[in-house]
């Protein structure tokens, strides 16, 4: 290395520690939010099969927890966990200290009040009532300003780059301040304050749009950029291709904005909508199938690295599960199978597959693998990783299993005319091995949390020289 | 700086040069160019397709007029519906009938949604539609169901609402009552509220039920909580007879549709296209006995309701009606099984409690052909309550499950019972009274029959002493299971725990054990004897 890299990368280093502290503040919040919101889903697993338990109140009733349960782990858990991961991509890949620090701090602690207490109005019945866009109007606008705030950081820091190449992952993350504001401020209907809502049919048109979209440009691009960058990164691997990626951006862009009506299509929305819904749906394919390639084929010889390497196994596993719930979806879009599989628990399945096991499950792993890089602290437990990683593991098998038999029992017995109250003793099972697994991933929240949570209070540091020290990663 | 800090600033340095050497190898994988076409262009298609799925479909419902089915809502109404929202009831209660759904209303229109914002259109049914939920059961029900649903709805998971004030259930019930109900025209005031009902032709405005006024003299002298009759004994017994020959007339006619216990699910529901009415709800809404008699005479056009005047006399309408008087909802015989098991063990101890018949091969051979032709159809060819009609199968419908003979036990205290459900029927089920097609010695034999597939202990213990001949008595005495397999099993424990304790070595898998029995112990529980 000569005289003249060592200087210029000692300068970034020292720059890159306030993008780090921006980081970190998001994770603080990640790592509280993950357990609590957890827990509560843990409730309302409870609740199907004790349906007297915890009634008394209208603030546990089962439709007031369960906003706060989405919403709560959608812009609590998952946006501050993949937020705070941007923040490191970002400027690592611009060269570039991040555009405004102080903004990027006060918007995490900002948005991280803002969601919770969004959260607290929805247990107290202050609802728009549509499902994933509860959230008053007041928050709303919040919200709407935290977006900006960052829209402003991102595209600060990637205008001022001093790489002139321009990584995939770089795409996605200004892309998304593009597009979910816009998103956002259309889905939530934000220009009728009183209601948030049309009337009619309209309204569930712009609320699915919404719904499917907080999944498609929000989640979706995260995640993109965070696979992007860690999988490569992880494994040592180049990119498998630069065409391909241009391919699964663009695809992403415009079909992925358009299937929302498939939320829809035994409703009477009108059918053209309804065509395009799955027409996108179906198409959204050459998105996630050419990441899907993409990824695949940077790892094609590394699967030994995924394996030893504890963080990346959790990455992986995200990513693989990305791929399948994707296909899942497309393939419940058509036509057929939404009337046979709608209105049960298996939508809810496939809901949790996405959000849960694709992005939750690579919010751990990154976090496993930033937090002892951002603090310079030695991880916990490596060995509290691994067992962490396979109580996840198993527990989300056994939780989609358990939501997977409710809803095809339950579909089959309506298949056949019978009525959901008919139905309805032959779930029970079901829902118990629902919140067998729920309580698993639950368990899994909780030991994730500690584990970082010691991270961070950790007085080791990592030992000079050795590499894994950082977890379970090999040389 | 402290010592700590500085150690870390400079392990943070290290660990920084580390990442710009790893950032190489993503970057050999980057072109270099502006920002501007991959913002431009990701943000242009997007709006693009958000025009034809947004912008498009707005326009295209703007005129879109209300349905008969969309009401204004009084205010009142639109409480009721702020709380329908605002406690998310509709997570769970869809409001849109599907094309391919069945027996709960019209396909749901564009129009249906006029007066909604949002729309309650739900994404899940984990309760029942209720779309079209207006006027399909009393508002009473709904009162009941609100604050505790297992009151009234046995098997629901629905929350209870206890901590809602009488007026918020009021407004509530307002708005659920007005759901979907068609709007026609009529000032609902005539028929006293919630659900509509025709006008009753002319000739049958003053139609009385025959048999209303000796009701009205029994039901004076009944206390309904002690379930005991005080009044005259002649009066008692032709009411009794009454009820009788209505029970007769209701097996032999309308029990094929409406079901055993006028739940709506007898053998034929399912092959009529419109439901046949749930006599439990439907007749509580019945302005009048007028109603009840006219329906019954003239059918009810565009269902498969016969036109019974063609077959029955005045009288035997009567009748009839009577005994689906009955089944309104809320009156004893709807809410358990505990009526019909009392008037059994009645039975038993005043009339009979064992089997008249002794108990030989050909009782037992005759018992099986009636069975096979009669019973297995719901209780199945091996007694467990899963024959091809029955819920616990594929394809079936009866519910409640019918009753499995291998496990019933406790439903059996003693012989008399099980004749008296026989022969009468059991209300709350669909199970029917089967002594207008079986005489006395055939219910003995299928009797004798099903006895023989409970346990061998129930079987020896209970049943083999009430017969006489030596078939009966031994038919369980040749299987050695009940005692072989537990005892077996309890000296293969003992052997194996006698190990464990002996060799301290094994006393930490000792443990193990011991928590993976209270796991087995406690799932098998949860799943089969439904612990919560």
């Amino acid at each position: 290395m000569s005289e003249d890299n060592a200087v210029t990368t000692s300068e970034t280093t020292t720059d890159l520690k306030n993008a780090d502290s921006v980081s970190k503040l998001w994770f603080y919040f990640a790592m509280v939010w993950f357990p609590i919101f957890t827990t509560i889903g843990m409730i309302m697993a409870i609740k199907f099969f004790v349906p007297t338990f915890l009634v008394d109140s209208p603030f546990d009733t089962f439709g007031r927890i369960r906003p706060a349960h989405v919403n709560g782990l959608l812009f609590g858990f998952l946006s501050s966990g993949l937020i705070g991961i941007m923040y490191y991509i970002v400027p690592r890949l611009s060269k570039t200290p991040l555009y405004k620090p102080n903004i990027g701090k006060f918007t995490a602690v900002f948005w991280n009040l803002v969601v919770i207490t969004g959260v607290l109005l929805v247990l107290n019945g202050d609802t728009q009532a549509r499902e994933y866009a509860e959230f008053p109007w007041i928050i709303d606008v919040a919200i709407m300003i935290g977006l900006i705030l960052m829209l402003v950081n991102v595209l600060g820091t990637v205008l001022k780059r001093k790489e002139p190449k321009l990584y995939v992952s770089l795409w996605f993350y200004v892309a998304i301040f593009l597009w979910f504001p816009i998103v956002y401020f259309i889905g939530n209907v934000m220009w009728s304050p009183p209601t948030g809502a049309l009337f009619g049919v309209t309204d569930g048109i712009f609320n699915w749009f919404y719904g499917h979209n907080v999944l498609g440009l929000w989640f979706t691009p995260f995640g993109f950029g965070l696979w992007y960058y860690f999988i490569p990164r992880l494994t040592k691997r180049a990119l498998y291709s630069v065409t391909l990626s241009y391919i699964s951006f663009f695809a992403l862009a415009f079909f992925y904005t358009g299937v929302g009506g498939h939320h829809l299509l035994q409703a009477p929305i009108p059918e053209w909508l309804k065509t395009i819904a799955v027409a996108t749906s179906g198409l959204m394919m050459f998105s996630v199938l050419t990441f899907g390639v993409n990824i695949g084929m940077t790892v094609r010889n590394a699967w030994n690295i995924v394996w030893s390497n504890v963080p990346l196994r959790f990455i992986m596993l995200g990513f693989i599960n990305y791929i399948f719930v994707s296909i899942q979806g497309t393939f419940q879009a058509f036509r057929d199978m939404n009337l046979y599989l709608h209105f049960s628990q298996w939508p809810v399945m496939h809901s949790h597959l996405s959000l849960y096991a694709a992005f939750g499950i690579s919010i751990m792993g990154c976090m496993f693998w930033l937090v002892p890089r951002i603090t310079g602290k030695k991880l916990y437990s490596k060995k509290l990783m691994d067992v962490t990683w396979w109580i996840t593991f198993m527990g989300f098998i056994v939780f989609m299993a358990g939501m997977m038999l409710t809803g095809l029992v339950a579909n089959s017995q309506w298949y056949q005319h019978l009525t959901v109250v008919q139905a309805l003793d032959t779930l029970r099972p079901y829902y118990i091995l629902r919140a067998i697994g729920g309580g698993m991933v639950v368990v899994s929240a909780f030991l994730f949390s500690i584990e970082i949570i010691a991270t961070f209070l950790s007085k080791h540091l990592v030992h000079p020289n050795t590499v894994e020290n950082y977890g379970g990663e090999v040389k | 700086m402290s010592r700590l800090e500085k150690k870390i600033e400079e392990e943070l340095e290290r660990l920084e040069r580390a990442v710009e050497r790893e950032i190489k190898v993503i970057e050999k994988k980057a072109h270099q160019h502006n920002l501007f076409p991959i913002a431009a262009g990701g943000l242009g298609v997007m709006l693009l397709m958000v025009s034809m799925v947004v912008l498009a479909p707005y326009m295209f419902l703007l005129d879109v007029p209300p349905s008969d089915r969309s009401h204004e809502y009084t205010p009142l109404e639109a409480e009721g519906r702020s709380l329908f929202m605002s406690y998310g009831c509709f997570y769970c209660h869809s409001q849109q009938v599907r094309p391919s759904d069945w027996g709960i209303g019209n396909v749901s229109q564009t129009g249906d949604y006029y007066y909604d914002s949002p729309n309650a259109l739900g994404t899940e049914r984990t309760g029942p539609d209720l779309a079209q939920i207006g006027g399909m059961r009393p508002t009473i029900w709904h009162h009941l169901h609100d604050r505790d649903p297992r009151s009234v709805s046995p098997g629901s998971i629905m929350p209870n609402f206890g901590f809602l004030s009488d007026h918020e259930i009021e407004a509530l019930t307002a708005y659920i009552q007005n759901l979907g109900s068609e709007d026609l025209g009529v000032d609902l005031s005539i028929t006293g509220g919630s659900s509509y009902h025709p006008d009753v032709p002319e000739n049958f405005v003053n139609a009385s039920n025959l048999f209303a006024h000796l009701m009205k003299q029994v039901a004076v002298s009944y206390d309904a909580e002690n379930d005991v009759y005080n009044g005259s004994t002649s009066l008692g017994a032709q009411w009794a007879t009454i009820f009788e020959i209505g029970k007769a007339n209701y097996t032999q006619r309308c029990l094929a549709c409406h079901g055993c216990s006028g739940n709506a699910q007898g053998p034929y529901a399912r092959h009529v296209v419109t439901q046949p009415a749930n006599l439990h709800e439907r007749i509580s809404t019945f302005p009048g006995d007028y109603y009840h008699i006219w329906r019954v005479t003239e059918g009810v056009p565009g269902t498969a309701m016969p036109t019974w005047g063609l077959s029955l006399n005045e009288t035997e309408i009567s009748l009839v009606a009577i005994y689906e008087m009955s089944f309104v909802l809320g009156s004893v015989r709807t809410v358990s099984g505990d009526i019909s098991d009392a008037e059994g063990d009645n039975f038993a101890n005043n009339v009979l409690n064992s089997p008249p018949i002794t108990g030989t091969m050909q009782d037992f051979e005759q018992g099986k052909a009636i069975f096979t032709l009669y019973c297995a159809q719901c209780h199945g060819d091996g007694g467990q309550g899963d024959g091809p009609a029955s819920i616990k199968t594929t394809g079936g419908y009866i519910s409640p499950e019918p009753a499995n003979f291998t496990e019933s036990g406790s439903d059996f205290p003693n012989y008399g019972r099980w004749v008296w459900k026989v022969r009468e029927g059991v209300e709350t089920t669909n199970m029917p009274p089967w002594k207008w097609s079986l005489n006395d010695q055939e219910i003995y034999q299928v009797i004798f029959y099903e006895q023989s597939f409970s346990t061998p202990q129930d079987y020896n213990a209970k049943w083999a002493p009430l017969y006489s001949d030596s078939y009966g008595r031994d038919l369980m005495e040749g299987s050695t299971i009940s005692g072989f397999v537990p005892s077996t099993a309890a000296l293969a424990t003992a052997i194996f725990a006698g190990i464990l304790l002996w060799d301290q070595k094994y006393r930490k898998l000792l443990k193990t054990l011991e928590f993976a029995k209270m796991g087995i112990i406690v799932s098998i529980s949860m799943l089969t004897r439904r612990l919560f």
